[in-house]
């Protein structure tokens, strides 16, 4: 039959076909088995400077003691000395004497360290960050053995201020050793998983809005290549997206992974709460790119997300500084709301039908409490659906709705939605009543919904909101629909704050940095 | 492959606990047809259930070709036998000509695919019930009475010594009618053995050499046409008065009044 | 005949064509067919061409698995359920594995082997369920499909609360519950086969047996089939397969149903042609499918459920026409 014989060459033709795919996959399995080489061969050489990190860590602590008491006692030393020199000429043999014996301490102890890299280099696999720390090591020792040659010829006032501007040169060579020392950078993230870090990262891809904010808060923003659909913020972001400096990568819920790889990143940063992040990390683990999932659940996390992407980026001393300044100001805000008398309630809507709310373990939560408003749904945890009832029985005095993508532009439709479902009883709700239902637009909803370095502007927002007297506004002046064009948040200057109350205010950070 | 013969005694069988046939004794020989008839729901289709296999014998015995079944047991002997159901059921997106080779399972002498001998047969069942035209159609498309012809063929291409047909008239029309009577005469010619439950009185004389009679699943009658046909056992069994007439050649047949 | 001929080499040509469009279409621009034939031609691919190729390659064989898993179950199940509109999700394995997943989030085991373990554990229970009911009730095909969509009722109430409890948590796992091979991982893929190709080879030995089926079930078992057993080995079998795939790439509807439909309109109802074929248009749809969710909003991901339904649809309205022809 001739239909059989049909089904027969097709078959034939198939089989041909699939030998030409199994052709196709077992040279492309040749190729990543080469790819998965690489990788797990770098992950090995990786896994050799770890064990050698101890040493190197201790090569660390040795250059700060150098740069912060030898250095420092010699510059000391010399200042103080060469105050003294102009009632005491007599003295200057006296003095280089001392610092040539200081300066000669320091030298020995680089070279020392000099050594101990050198030697670890021939121990450990190539790499070339250590050869360029016992470059950099070599220069500093250098320099110092210049400075004790000058020294020695040294008899003026001038030629001692010379040597100590070279010490300051040495200094800041120093500080430069110190960065090549904070790569490969290991980093126990948010799904406390070990993320190693081999070297200072140049192509990021960021999976979140808050990410993006935070990459660009400390000035990482030059290493970024890729962002997800919802980067915003800074405006930059909008811009760079169409000139091509930045590329998208698809929805942050589900970013597409072809994208990601196509990329080439050398560290992608991703959040904890989205799940999708889970298996995207552990995809990209199999080409051998890191991926750091960041703590976003409550503000606490905030301050940790920055610090993490600080270290491995390797702009920690800029996170650092960010949240310095996030929780100086949000202290200073703190303060202005203490002497509060009322503490409102307050319902944080995410959105309306159904009505999805705020609990507590969020960011908006733990802000919410700061602002001294107290929050109706603290019993529910995260963000959760309650019935329209629930809104009636909480009884909350303020309404916050973030109706920033929901469509909606006014805030009368918020009520007349509650009307809609609770009828008349919607004005047995205080914040309906007394016309404190507010919906926020534009920026002021993104700062309140991210968990980025924006969350002191945040809780400034909340604060103008639930209690506007602090900020010297009458509840009469806020509009319902809140946003940049409608409303103004006040500046501290206004407020009469001096800039230097923030700044007594820095608290001490813990940098959970695991080497 | 040769039959010598059908013998069944004492048999009971039911679904369940409950029994819809019991004590039925007969014998059918190679080349003899034999027609289960009684009123609607007195188990004739049951007792071709048994001897197809499809459900256990409780009580008795069952020997088809040779081979001994006994109570408790199915009748296992599906390369023997073919059986075509009275309801024409089957996938309406079936071509016929694939039903019919999917009949040849279990006389088929490949595993897979069949071979040109199965193809053979199958056209040649097809031939004998003029549904040539009806191959390569649809099962769904086609009337039930063609649908009838089609499982009736599928019975008989599997070519096997005996032959169960349930009601092989119904759905049909006269000339149809007679074409099967024309088959069921010459597979008996041929040597097979055919077993049928029908409801045609007036027909089985035609075809049938012996006629087992049951009534609310027990046998009330069983042997040669002018022994069990007889009006009053027909009438009793029946519940319902009947005509006589009788045929040129002698042969007597029944009608509702 | 011609007609039939045309079809089986118009599918088989589609499947060939659908593996290197496949392997050559995403939303990278870097790689496409030129990098592609020059990789077949022994030219050195850069890293980064090689790793997305490689994502591809993943990607293109989870949708060929998909496809022929659900497609080889949805076979099987049409017959010996006797149901021409039978799939494998009848048998409660897409609720049963959501309800794992969801239980995944619950816990805070959201790592991607927790959730394949929990969605294959969660997909397997409830098959189990559904089983162990249609055996008390006779295992007759009716007594499957009634207390499989029974059962699937219960767990998807079930799944509906979980899923309003669990509130935005569950946001992450959206696309896995619409059936999506974009973060299909190479061991899940490669378990997967495993359990497929069990199913499949055993549909291929007992595809002459299943095809007497075509007869109706008196008549199948007066051919000396065991219609019980044979619809409980296809059951467990297709339940098992099933299972596999939806725990690495969710519940994709509307395969299962069309995709041997899609063999059938070409072969015919034999089942052994039928299950060849079907080998060949599951795997076409789902690769189809998957180019066009990735490439059809490029960056974004689309559920895969959408896609195949867009071709499911038509083939389930040619359907209902024929069957309205025909009674």
């Amino acid at each position: 039959m001739v239909n059989s014989k049909s089904i027969w060459t097709a078959i034939a033709l198939l089989a041909l076909f699939l030998v030409g795919v199994g052709a196709f996959i077992a040279k492309l399995a040749a190729d990543y088995s080469k790819l998965s080489e690489d990788v797990s061969k770098s992950y090995k050489e990786i896994g050799e400077i770890r064990e050698m990190m101890g040493d190197v860590s201790s090569a660390v602590d040795e250059l700060n003691t150098i740069v912060k008491n030898e250095l420092g006692r010699v510059v000391e030393k010399l200042d103080e000395l060469t105050a003294a020199y102009s009632e005491h000429s007599q003295a200057i043999s006296g003095i280089r004497t001392e610092l040539i014996n200081l300066t000669s301490e320091l030298r020995t102890r680089v070279e020392e360290l000099r050594r101990e890299v050198e030697s670890l280099k021939q121990e450990s696999a190539k790499n070339e960050d250590l050869e360029l720390l016992a470059g950099k090591l070599k220069e500093v020792e250098d320099r110092v053995k210049r400075i004790e040659e000058k020294l020695s010829k040294a008899a003026s006032l001038e030629e001692l201020k010379a040597v100590r501007r070279s010490l300051d040169e040495v200094k800041r060579s120093l500080v430069e050793v110190e960065k090549l020392l904070e790569f490969p950078a290991t980093i126990v993230d948010a799904a406390r998983s070990l993320v190693v870090i081999p070297s200072r990262p140049s192509r990021i891809v960021s999976l979140a809005p808050s990410a993006t904010e935070i990459l660009f808060a400390i000035n990482a923003s030059t290493q970024l290549v890729g962002v997800d659909t919802f980067s915003n913020y800074p405006p930059d972001v909008e811009e760079m997206k169409i000139n091509g400096s930045l590329i998208d990568i698809g929805s942050g819920w589900y970013p597409n992974v072809e994208k990601i790889i196509g990329l080439n990143p050398d560290l992608v940063v991703g959040v904890e709460s989205i799940v999708s992040h889970r298996t995207v990390k552990e995809i990209l683990s199999r080409y051998g790119i890191p991926m750091l999932l960041l703590p976003d659940r409550t503000l606490e996390d905030v301050y940790k997300s920055i610090i993490i992407v600080g270290r491995a980026t390797g702009h920690l001393k800029e996170a650092l500084n960010v949240v310095n300044n996030l929780r100086s100001e949000i202290t200073l805000l703190r303060s202005l709301v203490s002497n509060v008398s009322t503490r409102p309630r307050t319902a944080l809507i995410v959105w309306l039908s159904p009505l999805w709310v705020t609990g507590n373990e969020t960011w908006m939560h733990d802000l919410l409490v700061l602002a001294q408003g107290q929050n109706v749904f603290s019993n529910i945890s995260g963000w959760s659906m309650v019935g329209p009832e629930a809104l009636l029985e909480a009884q909350p005095e303020v309404v916050i709705f973030t109706a920033g993508d929901t469509g909606i532009t006014n805030c009368s439709t918020v009520i007349s939605t509650f009307r809609d479902v609770l009828g008349e009883a919607v004005n047995k709700i205080p914040a309906v009543a007394n016309n404190r239902v507010y919906c926020v637009y534009e920026e002021y909803n993104d700062i309140l919904v991210r968990p980025s370095p924006r969350v002191a502007k945040a809780l400034k927002l909340l604060i103008a909101l639930i209690h506007p007297e602090v900020l010297g506004l009458k509840p009469d002046e806020i509009p319902n629909d809140v946003k940049p064009e409608t409303f103004e948040l006040p500046k501290y200057e206004d407020l009469g704050v001096e800039q230097s109350i923030r700044l007594r205010h820095l608290a001490v950070i813990t940098v959970k940095v695991h080497h | 492959m040769e039959c010598p013969s059908i013998i069944v005694e004492e048999l009971a069988a039911g679904y369940g606990k409950r029994l819809v046939v019991k004590g039925v004794d007969f014998r059918v020989e190679r080349g003899e047809v034999l027609a289960v008839i009684g009123p609607n729901g007195s188990g004739k289709t049951t007792l071709l259930r048994v001897l197809a296999g499809i459900i256990p014998i409780v009580e008795g015995r069952v020997c088809i070709c040779g081979k001994s079944y006994k109570a408790g047991s199915l009748v296992r002997a599906h390369s023997l036998v073919s059986y075509a159901p009275a309801t024409p059921i089957g996938d309406p997106w079936a071509r016929v000509r694939d039903m019919l080779l999917a009949a040849r399972y279990g006389v088929s002498r490949s595993l897979f695919m069949e071979r040109d001998e199965d193809k053979c047969a199958i056209e040649e069942a097809a031939r004998m019930l003029g549904i040539e035209e009806l191959l390569d159609r649809f099962f769904g498309e086609l009337s039930s009475g063609e649908k009838k012809l089609v499982l009736i063929a599928s019975a008989i291409a599997r070519k096997t010594p005996v032959v169960l047909l349930d009601e092989p008239m119904a759905f049909l029309d006269l000339a149809n009618q007679s074409k099967v009577l024309k088959v069921i005469r010459n597979l008996a010619s041929k040597g097979y053995i055919v077993v049928l439950a029908t409801h045609e009185l007036h027909l089985v004389p035609h075809y049938a050499d012996k006629v087992l009679l049951i009534s609310r699943g027990v046998q009330v009658g069983y042997g040669p046409l002018d022994k069990v046909l007889d009006r009053r056992l027909l009438e009793h069994v029946y519940g319902t008065r009947l005509v006589e007439f009788t045929r040129e050649d002698g042969q007597r047949l029944f009608v509702p009044e | 005949m011609k007609h039939r001929k045309f079809f089986v080499c118009a599918l088989s040509g589609t499947f060939m064509l659908s593996v290197l469009l496949s392997l050559s279409l995403g939303s990278y621009r870097g790689v496409g067919a030129e990098e592609l034939f020059k990789m077949l031609l022994g030219e050195p691919l850069t890293p980064v061409e090689c790793a997305v190729l490689t994502r591809r390659s993943i990607r293109t064989l989870a949708a060929a698995v998909a496809g022929l898993g659900l497609g080889l179950s949805g076979a099987g199940l049409q017959y010996v359920l006797r149901n021409p509109l039978a799939d494998p999700y009848l048998l409660g394995l897409a609720s049963g594995a959501a309800l794992g997943v969801l239980i995944g989030v619950l816990i805070g085991r959201c790592d991607p082997y927790s959730l394949f373990t929990l969605a294959f554990a969660g997909a397997l229970a409830t098959f189990f369920l559904v089983f162990a009911l249609s055996m008390l009730a006779g295992m007759s095909a009716l007594a499957v499909i009634v207390t499989g969509i029974t059962v699937s009722y219960v767990v998807s109430a079930v799944n509906t609360v979980l899923v309003l409890a669990l509130g935005e948590k569950v946001y992450g796992t959206f696309l896995w519950l619409f059936g999506s091979v974009a973060y299909a991982l190479k061991e899940r893929v490669i378990q997967s086969i495993l359990l497929v190709s069990i199913a499949g080879c055993w549909l291929i030995i007992r595809s002459r047996a299943i095809n007497t089926l075509i007869l109706g079930e008196e008549v199948a078992s007066s051919l000396g089939v065991n219609v019980k057993s044979i619809r409980t080995e296809v059951v467990v079998l297709s339940a098992l397969a099933t299972a596999g795939i939806v725990a690495f790439a969710g519940p994709i509807g509307f395969l299962g149903l069309a995709a041997p439909w899609v063999a059938r309109l070409a072969v015919g109802s034999d089942f052994r042609r039928l299950v060849l074929m079907t080998m060949v248009s599951g795997p076409l749809i789902s690769i189809l499918s998957d180019v066009v969710a990735r490439v059809m909003l490029t960056p974004q991901e689309v559920p895969l459920t959408a896609v195949t339904s867009v071709v499911g649809a038509p083939v389930l309205l040619y359907l209902m026409i024929r069957r309205r022809v025909w009674g």
